[in-house]
C-alpha cells in the first residue's frame, strides 16, 4: 500500500494523473470496455481497408512502370531489327547499282570461265570489310546457280526460296526470314538482291545471294536486356503454321531456336498472344508456366514478333519486399497495441488499489491546497512584509508585500539565503535573526538598509522562531516605516529651519495667546532661548498702529479665508519700530475649528530703503533725457542730499591726470541758501585742496562727522557755506577716481548706510554722466557725419539682413532718381533694376559674399537712373556689422556717385594718352629737364637727333649735348628758361661729335612741386644751310642787281649824249645849208636825224626797263580816276580819241609809279597803233579778290591771236619801226612791271575790232625786303 | 629895272661835251645873245677860272654858271660843294645843264642851291629855250 500511495504521489505529481486516472477508472469494470474494443476493431479495419487500398495501388503502379520499361525495350529491339534489315537491303541496293558489278556478272554469266569469277569476289570481299556476310552466291536469271562457295549445294531452304520468288518478282532486294538448316552450325538469314538490266523493272538477270549469320547481330539484339534482369528477356518468334516458333534461344532452354513450339491454342501466352497479331502489354503464363508481364511488338515488314517479357514475381519483387514490411509492421504494432491492453486487463486488479490511494492523495492534496491558498491570500493581503527562512538560511516563503516593499520579486526573494544578503550584515539584522534563532524568542528591531534590489528603507522587523517540519525556521514579519521615519526628519528639518530663519516666525492660539516665537522673533523682542514666549503677547508686538491692524484686520481674515497678506511693523527690544511684511495664518484641526494661528513677517526695512533708492533712481533716469549735463548733476546731488538727509552737496571731476578736480555743480539748496562761493569749472588741485579730498588720496569714502575738529582742515573760501560735518565718496572706474561726491550738514551723524547710498547713486549718476557724454559726442560725431556726407554727396544705405530689408537715405534716392517713400525703405529688385545688367552679376556675387562671410568691400558699377535714363558710375563700399557670435546682421555701406570724376579721369586718360602718342610720335625731339641739367624725360625722336639710345640719352644732362656756353651758364639759361619761355637757336652735338642745328622752343613747367624745363627741338640744319644759300643768293642778287642799275644809268647816260650830238649836228647842218641842200640829202639828213631820236628812245626805254620794278617806289593813296586823266593829258592824244574811264574806279594804296607807267604805255600804244584817225580808248577797273583788274580796250585793228604772246616779248613791234615808232619794249615793261607786282598781263581780241589788255594789280603791295 | 647901265654878264659854261658846247654857243647866237662865253672843260678848270690860277685872270662877276654833271676830273657835284665851300664863290649862281633826269640829282643839285636845274633834252630845241630863259634872267633879277 505504501509502495503504491507513494508510487501514486509521484505519478501524481508528475502528470497531474488524468490519463492514468481515467484508465484505471476503466480497469474498475472488469470488462474491457466495448468501445475500447471497438475503436480498436474499427481502427484495426480501417487500417487493413486502408492498407491494402494502398497495398494495391502501389503495386498496379509498380506494374505500369514494369510494362513501360517492357514496351521501350521491345521497341528498340524492333528498332534495331527493322534498321539492321534496311541496312541489308541498302547493300544489296548499292550492289544492285553497281554498273561494274553488273557486267561483271553479265560476263560471267555469258561465259563462265572468264576470270570476272574473281573480279566478283574482290567486289563481294569489299563489302565483307564492312559486314561480315558469310559468302556470296550467284544465280542467273532462271535460278541457276552459277557462282557458289565451296562445299555449297544448290539446295536452299525454304525461306530462302520464298525470299528469291519476292525478291525476283519485285525486282527488289529481299532479307530472308531467319531459319537454321539442319547441320548448319549457326541460324542464318540471306540478303537476297536481283541484278535487273539498266534500271528497268523486269526480269532480273541475274541474283545475288548473300547469307548473314544472325548470331552475328540479330541474336546479341534479341538476347540482350537493357537493365539486370533476374527473368527478363526478348523473345524472337514467328507464327510457324498453327505454332510459335521461337527464332532465338531462350533464358531457360538454350536450344530453343527453331525448336520451341507452342500452338495457338494456348492462349495465355505472350508469344502466342503476339503471334496472334495481339500488341501492347500482356500479362499471362509463358512457355514455362510463369506469370510474366510481357510487351508484345511485331517487326513490320517481317514474320516476326518481338515479346520482352519479364516474371510477374520480379516485376513487383521491389514492391512486394516493401509491402511485405510496411504490413509486418503494421501488425506489429496492432500486436504491441493488443498485448499492451492485454497487459492492462491482467494487471487490472493492482491498478484497482493504486486508484484508491491516490483519489485519498487527492482529497488531501486538495485540502491541503486549500489551507495553503489560504495562507498565500492572508499573506498575500497582509500589510507587513512576511518572509519565512529556515534556520539554514534558506528563504522558504515570502509575501508578495515583502517583495514590494524591498523591491524585487517573490521569485527572487525565495532564491535568497538570508546569511547571504549583505543589507541584513549591514543594517545589524543579520545579528537580531541571529539572536532570535539562539534564543528563541522575538525580538524586534527599527533598522535603516539599502536592499539587495536597490530601495532605501527604513523598516520596523519583527523576528520570530518556530519549528516546522522538525526544523528550526524563522519567521521575519517588517514594516516599511520609512515614510514616517522621512516625515519625522522632515519635520525636525523643517522646526530648524522655521528657528533659524531670519524672518519672523510664531504661533499663536485662537484667542491670542502666542507659543512659539522662532530664534528671530526672540531677538526682536530681547527674549532668551529658554523663555516662554507666552509672556509675550501681540499688542506688544506692534506698535499701536500695527496692532490694530493685525487684529482687526489680519487675524480676522485668517480666520475667515485661510491666509492674510498686510504691511506692519514689529517693535523691537530696543524700542525700534521695524516695517515688516507679515502674512497670518489660520490652521484648522480636523474638527473644523481654528486650532492655531500662525504669522510669518520679514523687515522690510532695508527693501524700503532700496524701493527710495530704486526711485530716486528712476527720478533721476527719467530726468536724464531732458536735462543738461550740469541740471543731471544738481539733481543727482539732489537726491544725494534727500536720501542721506544732508543740506548740501558738490559734484567734481577728477580731470584724467589724477591731480585736478574741476567743479561741476552744487546741489540746489546749496545754491538757493548756503552757498555763494563761485560755481561750475572751478579748478581745484588736489594737492592745494582741503580734507574735502580725504577721499582721493585715501581712496574710498571719508566721513567726518566733527569738521570742526580736524586738524588738517585749510579752511575755507570766502562765502562758503559753515560745514559741520560732511561726507565724501569717490567714484571709481576702474583704477581711476573719475569723479567725487560730496554731502554735508546732515542733523545726525553719517552712517554706513549713508555711504552705500551716496555711493550707489553717485555711481549710477556717473553712469548716465558717461552716456550723457558719450550722447553727446554721438550728436557731434552723427551731425559730422551728416555734413560730411551731406558735402560729399555720399549717399548711406543699410541692409538688415535678418529682416531682409533695405533702407536708402535721402542722397541715394537722389541717386539714382527715385522718390523716397514714407519709411525709407526701398526694393531691392529696384536697385536691381538700376544697375547695368553687365555689372549686376559681379555686385550681387560681392554682397552675397558679405552677407555671408561679414567683411568690407569697395565696388565700382554703373547704373541707369530711373528718373532720366542716364548712365552713372557708381563707387560703393560696405562693411558688415556681426552680432556677438559674429553672424553677420546688418550691411551698412555707401554709394557715390564718380561719374564726373571717371568721366574726367577717363577723359584725361585718353588726353594723357594722346598726348603720349604725340610726345612719342612727334618728329620734334621733345626732352624734359630738371633743374640740375639732367634728362627727366625725352621722346625718341630726341635721342634720335642727338644719335644715342633712348636708354643712353636717358642718361645724359644737357651740357653733354650743348656747348654754346659753359655750363653755369647753362644751368642759369634752365633757370630762366624755368620762368619765362624762349624759342632760339643754338647748336647740339650729336654723340659722334658731329654739330646739329636745332631751333629749341623752351619753358618751364611746374610738376609735383619740382620745377623742369621742357624743350621741344627742331632740326633746323637744312634751313640753315638753305638760309645761308638764300642770303648769299640774295646778296649775290643785290649785287647783280646794283651793277645792273650803275651799268643802265651809265649806259643809258653815256650812250645817250653822243646821239643828242648827233641829232644836234644834224640839225644845224640841216640849218645851216637848208639852201643847198638836195632833197635827198635832206632826206638823208632827215634819216639820220630820225634814227638818232630812235635810238634816244630806245635807251631810254631800256632804262626804264631796266628799271622797272627794281626802284622801291612809293606807296601813295592813288585815285585811278585821277592818275588815268593825267596820263591822257600827258600824253595828249589827237583830236578824235577819247580816253574814258569806266566808274567805278578805286582809291587806294599802291606803287604809284609803275601803276602809272603800266597805264601810260597801255593806252600810248593803244592811240600809237591805232589805224583810224579817231578812236575810243576804254579804261575799267574790276575787283576780283586780292586784285584790282585793269583792262585798255581799244577799236583799233586789234592783234591776231598768234601774236598776243610774241608782243609782250623784248623789241617786238608788231609794225615796222619805219611804219610806228617804238621800241618795241613797251609792253615788256608793263608785264614786267605787272609781274614785280604779282599779277599778269594778257591781251585778247575785241569784238567788233580792237584789242582788250587786262592785267592784275594787287591791291595791297607789300614792301619788299629783297630789293634792297 | 636896274638904274645902272647894266654890267654885263659873263656866263662860265663848264661842260665836258664839245657837241653840247656848241650848242650852247649856238644857242646864244641865234638868240643875238652877245654876252661872253668862258667854256671850262670839267670841274677844276672852272675853278682855275674863277679863282685866276694858272696864270689867268679871275673871272669877274657879274657871272653865272652853267654846270654839266658828268664830267672827268672833277664832277659837277664836286665842282658844287667846292664852288659853295669857297666864301669867295659861294654866293655863284649856277645853272645845272645835264642829260640826267634823274630826281636824286635834281635833289641833291638843290640841296647845293643851284638856281635852277635844266635837262638838256627838254630844253627845247637846241638849247633856245635855256638861253632865252637866262636871258630873261640877268636883265631881270640881280646878281649877287
Amino acid at each position: 500500500m505504501a509502495q503504491g500511495e507513494l508510487w501514486a504521489e509521484r505519478a501524481c505529481r508528475k502528470r497531474g494523473g488524468t490519463v492514468t486516472e481515467w484508465v484505471y477508472r476503466r480497469l474498475e469494470m472488469n470488462v474491457v470496455p466495448r468501445s475500447l474494443l471497438r475503436i480498436f476493431g474499427a481502427s484495426l479495419f480501417v487500417l487493413v481497408t486502408g492498407g491494402s487500398w494502398f497495398y494495391r495501388a502501389q503495386e498496379r503502379q509498380v506494374r505500369a512502370r514494369a510494362s513501360a520499361d517492357l514496351e521501350s525495350i521491345a521497341r528498340s529491339k524492333v528498332a534495331q531489327i527493322v534498321q539492321w534489315r534496311a541496312e541489308r537491303i541498302g547493300d544489296a541496293a548499292v550492289l544492285m547499282g553497281s554498273p561494274l558489278f553488273g557486267e561483271a556478272v553479265l560476263r560471267l554469266l555469258a561465259d563462265p570461265g572468264s576470270g570476272d569469277a574473281e573480279r566478283i569476289m574482290t567486289h563481294f570481299r569489299a563489302m565483307q570489310e564492312h559486314y561480315p556476310y558469310r559468302d556470296i552466291v550467284l544465280m542467273d536469271g532462271r535460278g541457276r546457280v552459277v557462282l557458289r562457295p565451296a562445299g555449297k549445294t544448290d539446295d536452299f531452304a525454304a525461306p530462302v526460296l520464298r525470299a528469291l520468288d519476292r525478291a525476283m518478282g519485285w525486282a527488289q532486294p529481299v532479307v530472308s526470314d531467319v531459319f537454321q538448316e539442319a547441320g548448319s552450325p549457326s541460324p542464318e538469314a540471306v540478303v537476297v538482291a536481283p541484278l535487273c538490266a539498266g534500271s528497268a523493272v523486269g526480269a532480273p538477270f541475274a541474283i545475288v545471294l548473300l547469307p548473314v549469320d544472325v548470331q552475328h547481330f540479330l541474336y546479341p539484339v534479341t538476347q540482350t536486356w537493357p537493365t539486370p534482369t533476374r527473368t527478363g528477356e526478348a523473345l524472337f518468334v514467328r507464327r510457324d503454321g498453327d505454332d510459335v516458333l521461337f527464332l532465338n534461344p531462350l533464358r531457360h532452354d538454350g536450344q530453343a531456336a527453331f525448336r520451341l513450339r507452342i500452338p495457338l491454342t494456348q492462349r495465355g501466352v505472350p508469344a502466342v498472344e503476339a503471334v496472334l497479331g495481339r500488341t501492347g502489354i500482356v500479362e499471362g503464363k509463358d512457355y514455362t508456366g510463369t506469370p510474366v508481364l510481357a510487351a508484345l511488338a511485331a517487326v513490320p515488314d517481317s514474320p516476326w514478333f518481338i515479346v520482352t517479357k519479364i516474371d510477374t514475381e520480379e516485376a513487383l519483387e521491389d514492391w512486394r519486399s516493401r509491402a511485405k514490411l510496411i504490413v509486418a509492421v503494421l501488425v506489429l504494432l496492432a500486436g504491441a497495441v493488443g498485448s499492451l491492453i492485454g497487459l492492462i486487463w491482467l494487471q487490472r486488479g493492482k491498478y484497482r488499489t493504486l486508484l484508491e490511494a491516490a483519489a485519498a492523495l487527492r482529497e488531501r492534496e486538495a485540502r491541503l491546497r486549500d489551507v495553503l491558498e489560504l495562507n498565500e491570500k492572508l499573506l498575500g493581503a497582509a500589510t507587513a512584509g512576511i518572509e519565512v527562512f529556515k534556520a539554514s538560511g534558506r528563504c522558504v516563503m515570502a509575501n508578495a508585500t515583502a517583495a514590494r516593499v524591498v523591491g524585487g520579486t517573490v521569485e527572487a526573494l525565495l532564491r535568497q539565503d538570508f546569511r547571504q544578503i549583505p543589507s541584513w550584515r549591514k543594517s545589524g539584522l543579520l545579528a537580531a535573526a541571529e539572536r532570535t534563532l539562539a534564543a528563541r524568542q522575538v525580538h524586534q528591531i527599527e533598522i535603516s538598509l539599502h536592499t539587495t534590489f536597490g530601495r532605501d528603507l527604513w523598516l520596523d522587523c519583527a523576528l520570530s522562531p518556530f519549528e516546522a517540519g522538525g526544523e528550526p525556521h524563522l519567521l521575519l514579519i517588517f514594516h516599511d516605516v520609512t515614510r514616517s521615519k522621512q516625515a519625522e526628519a522632515l519635520r525636525t528639518q523643517l522646526s530648524q529651519i522655521i528657528e533659524s530663519t531670519s524672518d519672523f516666525v510664531a504661533t499663536a492660539s485662537p484667542e491670542g495667546r502666542i507659543r512659539y516665537f522662532n530664534r528671530t522673533a526672540r531677538r526682536l523682542f530681547g527674549l532668551g532661548d529658554g523663555d516662554d514666549p507666552g509672556t509675550h503677547s501681540i499688542e506688544k508686538s506692534h506698535p499701536a498702529w500695527a496692532a490694530k491692524r493685525v487684529q482687526e484686520e489680519g487675524i480676522p481674515a485668517a480666520i475667515r479665508d485661510g491666509t492674510w497678506t498686510g504691511e506692519t511693523a514689529f517693535v523691537s527690544h530696543d524700542g525700534r519700530e521695524i516695517p515688516h511684511t507679515q502674512v497670518i495664518v489660520a490652521h484648522r484641526g480636523p474638527d473644523g475649528a481654528v486650532a492655531m494661528i500662525s504669522t510669518v513677517a520679514r523687515d522690510i526695512s532695508q527693501r524700503k530703503k532700496n524701493e527710495e533708492l530704486m526711485q530716486a533712481r528712476l527720478r533721476l533716469m527719467e530726468a536724464a533725457p531732458s536735462v543738461s549735463l550740469k541740471g543731471f548733476l544738481q539733481l543727482a546731488l539732489d537726491e544725494i542730499e534727500a536720501r542721506t538727509g544732508s543740506t548740501i552737496g558738490f559734484y567734481h571731476f577728477m580731470d584724467a591726470d589724477q591731480e585736478t578736480l574741476t567743479l561741476q555743480a552744487w546741489s540746489t539748496n546749496t545754491v538757493r541758501h548756503m552757498c555763494t562761493a563761485e560755481g561750475q569749472g572751478q579748478h581745484y588741485p588736489i594737492s592745494k585742496a582741503g580734507v574735502w579730498v580725504d577721499c582721493v588720496r585715501e581712496r574710498r569714502p571719508v566721513i567726518h562727522n566733527d569738521y570742526a575738529a580736524l586738524a588738517h582742515k585749510r579752511g575755507l573760501p570766502a562765502g562758503h557755506a559753515p560745514i559741520l560735518r560732511q561726507l565724501v565718496v569717490p567714484i571709481l572706474r576702474g583704477e581711476r577716481i573719475v569723479a567725487i561726491i560730496g554731502v554735508g550738514n546732515k542733523p545726525a551723524g553719517y552712517d554706513q548706510p549713508d555711504v552705500e547710498i551716496a555711493l550707489l547713486l553717485g555711481d549710477f549718476s556717473w553712469e548716465v554722466v558717461e552716456r550723457k557724454r558719450a550722447e553727446e559726442a554721438l550728436m557731434v560725431s552723427q551731425q559730422r557725419l551728416q555734413l560730411a556726407v551731406e558735402t560729399a554727396g555720399i549717399g548711406i544705405w543699410d541692409w538688415d539682413i535678418g529682416r531682409n530689408t533695405v533702407e536708402w537715405d535721402a542722397q541715394m534716392h537722389r541717386f539714382y532718381g527715385l522718390q523716397p517713400r514714407g519709411d525709407r525703405r526701398i526694393d531691392f529688385q529696384q536697385w536691381a533694376e538700376a544697375v547695368l545688367p553687365e555689372d549686376l552679376p559681379e555686385q550681387l556675387r560681392i554682397l552675397q559674399g558679405i552677407a555671408h562671410n561679414g567683411g568690407r568691400s569697395e565696388r565700382e558699377f554703373r547704373i541707369r537712373r530711373a528718373d532720366n535714363g542716364a548712365i552713372r558710375h557708381m563707387q560703393a563700399a560696405e562693411v558688415c556689422v556681426t552680432d556677438v557670435d559674429g553672424h553677420p546682421v546688418h550691411v551698412v555701406g555707401v554709394n557715390l556717385d564718380i561719374t564726373k570724376g571717371k568721366v574726367e579721369a577717363q577723359a584725361l586718360a585718353q588726353e594723357a594718352e594722346r598726348r603720349r602718342v604725340l610726345f612719342e610720335q612727334s618728329q620734334d625731339g621733345i626732352v624734359v629737364l630738371d633743374l640740375a641739367g639732367e634728362v627727366v624725360e625725352l621722346n625718341r625722336a630726341f635721342a634720335d637727333m642727338l644719335g644715342y639710345s633712348v636708354e643712353e640719352a636717358q642718361r645724359l644732362c644737357v651740357w653733354d649735348w650743348d656747348d654754346q656756353m659753359p655750363k653755369p651758364k647753362l644751368l642759369a639759361k634752365l633757370v630762366s628758361l624755368a620762368e619765362v619761355g624762349a624759342t632760339f637757336e643754338t647748336r647740339h652735338r650729336r654723340k659722334n661729335g658731329q654739330l646739329l642745328d636745332v631751333e629749341v622752343s623752351s619753358g618751364g613747367v611746374d610738376w609735383r612741386g619740382r620745377t623742369l624745363v621742357f624743350a621741344v627741338h627742331r632740326d633746323i640744319s637744312l634751313r640753315k644751310i638753305m638760309e645761308t644759300r638764300q642770303h648769299r643768293l640774295l646778296a649775290e642778287l643785290s649785287r647783280s642787281n646794283t651793277d645792273l642799275e650803275q651799268f643802265a644809268y651809265v649806259a643809258s647816260h653815256d650812250l645817250k649824249s653822243p646821239l643828242r650830238a648827233i641829232d644836234s649836228l644834224a640839225g644845224w647842218l640841216q640849218e645851216d645849208l637848208e639852201s643847198v641842200l638836195t632833197g635827198d640829202s635832206r632826206k638823208h639828213l632827215d634819216l639820220l636825224r630820225q634814227r638818232a631820236h630812235r635810238m634816244e628812245r630806245l635807251l631810254d626805254d631800256l632804262l626804264a626797263y631796266s628799271r622797272a620794278g627794281r626802284v622801291p617806289a612809293d606807296i601813295v593813296q592813288v585815285d585811278v580816276a585821277r592818275l588815268v586823266r593825267e596820263i591822257a593829258e600827258m600824253i595828249n592824244p589827237p583830236a578824235g580819241f577819247i580816253v574814258r574811264l569806266d566808274p567805278p574806279t578805286p582809291v587806294f594804296a599802291t606803287a604809284v609809279t609803275p601803276l602809272r607807267q603800266v597805264l601810260t604805255n597801255l593806252i600810248a600804244n593803244a592811240i600809237k597803233h591805232h589805224d583810224r584817225s579817231a578812236g575810243l580808248i576804254e579804261i575799267a577797273v574790276r575787283e576780283a579778290g586780292e586784285w584790282f583788274e585793269f583792262t585798255v580796250a581799244d577799236d583799233g585793228p586789234g592783234i591776231p591771236p598768234d601774236f598776243h604772246e610774241r608782243i609782250f616779248g623784248m623789241f617786238q613791234t608788231l609794225r615796222p619801226r619805219d611804219e610806228i615808232e617804238g621800241s618795241g619794249i613797251g609792253l615788256a615793261l608793263v608785264r614786267r612791271i605787272v609781274a614785280r607786282y604779282g599779277g599778269k598781263a594778257t591781251v585778247s581780241c575785241r569784238e567788233p575790232r580792237g584789242s582788250i589788255f587786262r592785267f592784275q594789280w594787287p591791291k595791297t603791295v607789300l614792301t619788299d625786303e629783297s630789293q634792297s | 629895272m636896274n638904274p645902272n647901265p647894266k654890267r654885263v654878264v659873263t656866263v662860265l659854261v663848264v661842260e665836258d661835251d664839245e657837241v653840247d658846247l656848241m650848242a650852247i654857243q649856238r644857242g646864244f647866237r641865234q638868240h643875238k645873245v652877245a654876252n661872253e662865253l668862258v667854256c671850262a672843260k670839267d670841274g677844276l678848270e672852272a675853278l682855275q677860272i674863277l679863282r685866276g690860277e694858272g696864270g689867268r685872270v679871275a673871272l669877274p662877276a657879274p657871272y653865272i654858271i652853267l654846270l654839266d654833271l658828268n664830267m672827268p676830273r672833277m664832277n659837277g657835284f664836286e665842282f658844287l660843294q667846292t664852288v659853295r665851300q669857297d666864301p669867295a664863290l659861294r654866293t655863284a649862281i649856277v645853272f645845272v645843264l645835264t642829260t640826267s633826269k634823274s630826281d636824286e640829282d635834281r635833289a641833291k643839285a638843290y640841296s647845293a642851291n643851284v638856281a635852277g636845274f635844266i635837262v638838256k633834252a627838254d630844253a627845247g630845241r637846241g638849247f633856245l629855250g635855256a638861253v632865252e630863259m637866262l636871258d630873261h634872267y640877268w636883265r631881270v633879277v640881280e646878281l649877287p
